[in-house]
Order: structure tokens, then sequence, then C-alpha cells
């Protein structure tokens, strides 16, 4: 496909980093396959905490995307490029498509320990709740706009909502006194659990990465479609 | 029932006799340890066992009560079928949890990405008709008529 015709910043390459982040993506099915095999059933939990390498990284990386997110929000709002607001629509689908994740990861190991899928009463899993509504709106107040510096505007004061909405969640894990879902375990995992975690944790963070590049390409298109 | 209680007696004298004896002591020795701790240092015990671990100590301590219950071999039997069944039923419902929750989130991960590469080639396709397209000539807008002006009236003179 002839892209001759598209301004430089689309089709600029950066053959080395696609090739690294690639690679570096590949941990994934990697560090899941040590989750699978290296650390011992739990013995309350037996398998079944083994959904906690998938649950926990991806719902880390739930947390920082808005903030990233926010940032290139604030910068918009100072600088007034249209490039922060591209930046801060990719991070903020990521942080969607991870905050699904998390949505779906969770519900499915609470079905398994708790024997119910959700507890509307635990504030951790509501201040998620609140966070994925906050992308929802984000998105979907920004179809809602037509004049593209309107919606990045727009855009970057709903993307601090959402961070604002991450960051209490992150400290409702860490501060609030545990209900169902369980506090932060960093400092009480055994040597064996604690490596799986913290490679699955690394290699979804690289996994992160690559995705936001693709995500960052596909938004500058589709400006590029919007703009007459 | 009998046959049962034979066929334990006689798997677990064997494994007696082929025990080394010092090991075999020591093993006794830890199973009385063990029985004399509290219930909840017991449970913290347990949960560093291997499981080769737990299944010699079990044994010890069988072989410990036996003498005061002859009974216990084929309660141990019962209680340990009936505890296999329970924990095989839990234990295979915590493994489907755990293969749903791979498979939703690869789903959900690969979705976005076909999404993503769909969507761009749609994109990139019609930004490339569009430069392609030949612009339309431009719209001539109609001059508004405006009446002549006068000519300049010569002064006479």
């Amino acid at each position: 496909m002839k892209m001759d015709h598209l301004p430089p910043n689309v089709t600029r390459r950066w053959p080395l980093l696609d090739i690294l982040l690639t690679l570096l993506s590949l941990s994934v099915p990697a560090a899941l396959a040590l989750a699978l095999t290296y650390p011992p059933p739990e013995i309350t939990q037996g398998q079944a905490h083994r959904i906690f390498y998938i649950h926990v990284p991806i719902a880390w990386v739930a947390l920082y995307a808005p903030i990233l997110s926010a940032i290139c929000g604030i910068l918009f709002l100072l600088k007034r490029s249209i490039a922060f607001d591209q930046w801060s629509v990719a991070a903020n689908r990521i942080a969607l498509l991870f905050s699904l994740g998390v949505v779906i990861s969770g519900p499915i190991w609470a079905k398994a320990i708790w024997g119910v899928y959700w507890d509307w009463t635990d504030e951790r899993l509501m201040s998620f709740f609140i966070l994925l509504l906050s992308l929802g709106g984000y998105f979907y107040a920004r179809s809602l706009i037509a004049s593209p510096e309107r919606r990045a505007r727009i855009g970057a004061i709903l993307s601090i909502v959402a961070a604002l909405s991450a960051i209490t969640t992150w400290f409702a894990i860490r501060l609030v006194e545990p209900q169902q879902h369980p506090g932060s375990l960093l400092g009480a995992m055994a040597p064996s659990i604690r490596l799986t975690f913290w490679l699955n944790i690394l290699a979804f963070h690289f996994f992160f990465l690559a995705l936001f590049r693709v995500a960052l390409r596909h938004e500058k298109i589709r400006s590029l479609e919007k703009s007459p | 029932m009998n046959l049962i209680r034979l066929t334990l007696l006689v798997v677990f004298a064997t494994a007696a006799l082929q025990a080394d004896p010092i090991e075999r002591a020591n093993a006794l020795q830890q199973a009385r340890d063990f029985l004399k701790l509290a219930p909840q240092a017991q449970k913290d015990a347990a949960q560093k066992l291997s499981a080769r671990e737990a299944e010699a100590l079990k044994t010890q301590i069988i072989a410990l009560r036996a003498k005061q219950n002859p009974d216990l071999l084929s309660l141990d039997y019962v209680i340990t079928q009936l505890s296999t069944i329970s924990a095989l039923e839990v234990a295979q419902s915590r493994l489907n949890s755990l293969l749903w929750t791979i498979v939703l989130t690869f789903v959900l991960l690969v979705g976005f990405l076909a999404y993503v590469l769909y969507d761009q080639r749609r994109t990139l396709a019609a930004l490339s008709a569009r430069a392609q397209t030949p612009l339309p000539p431009p719209i001539s807008t109609p001059v508004p008529r405006t009446k002549a002006r006068p000519a300049p009236r010569k002064s006479k003179r």
C-alpha cells in the first residue's frame, strides 16, 4: 500500500524499536508458562492462585496507563499540540483494554474462591469499577464532539478524572481494610511466587509498550481520516 | 472391608520392612513431635511439607495411632476417599477458572490487536483512495451583478 501521501509522523518507521518490542512481548507467553508450572499450588486456592499472575500485572497496567494519559492531557492543555492528545488517547485505549481484562479475570477468580463473581460492598472493587466507567465515559464523550480541538480539550480534562480514579483505586487496595479483595501481598510472597510475579509484571509492561506503540500509530492514522 | 484392611496392612508392612530402621525411628519421632504441637502449629507445619513428606507423616501418624485404635486403617481409607472426591471436584473447578481466565484474556488482547490492524488497514486504504481521486473542479460562484458605473462626466468648459 502506497503511503507517500501520508505525513512523516505516520510513515516514520523505527524498525529496531519494533523488533525489540515484538521480542519483548514474547516474554508474556514465556512468563505465563512459568506461572503455570514453576510455583507450587497455593494450599488454600490450589490452581486458581495462578490467575493472580495474569490479574495483578494487567491491573497494574490498567492503573498506570490513565496516569500516562493524564500527563499527556495536561501537556496538551499547556502546549496545544494535537500529538499529546493522540498519546493521551492511545494510553487510555490500552487502559480500557486492560481494565476489561481485570474485570474478566477478577470475577472468575472470585467465583472460584469466594463463591460469588462480584461484591458490590467492597471499596476496592467499586473504585476499580468507577475507573472503568471513567474510561468508558472518556471515549463516549469524545465520540460526541465533532471539533478536534474541543474534543482534545474535553478529553484532556476527562483523562485527568480517570487518572484520579486510578490513583484512588491504587490507594484503596493498599490503605482500605480488606473486606473481600485481598490486600497487597508484595512483602509476603514465597520466593518462587515472588520471582514468577515480578517476571509477569515485567512481561506485561513490555507488552503494554508494544500495544501502546500500535495504538498510537492507529490513532495518528484515524486523526488523518477525520481531518478534511 | 476385611480385604481392604488386609491390603492396607500388607502395603504398610511392606513399606515398613523396606524402610531404613534409623530413618523409620526418626520418622516416628517426627510424627510424635507433630502430634504434640498445638492445632494451629500443626496447620502451619503441614503447609510447609511437600506431598511426599506429607504422605510419609500421615503414614507414621496412622502407624502410631493404629495401636490404640484398630479400626483406624479402614476409617482412614474411607475419609481419604471422601475427601479426595471433594478435593478433585474443587481442583477441577479451579483449573477451569484458570483456563477461562487465560482464554478470555487471550481473546481480548488478540481481538484488540486484530481490530486495530483491520481498522488501520481500512483507514489507510480510504486515505490512499482519497489521495488518488482528482480534486473536483472548483465551484464557480456567481458574481453578483452590480450596476455599471456611469462614465465620469467630462467637464464642459
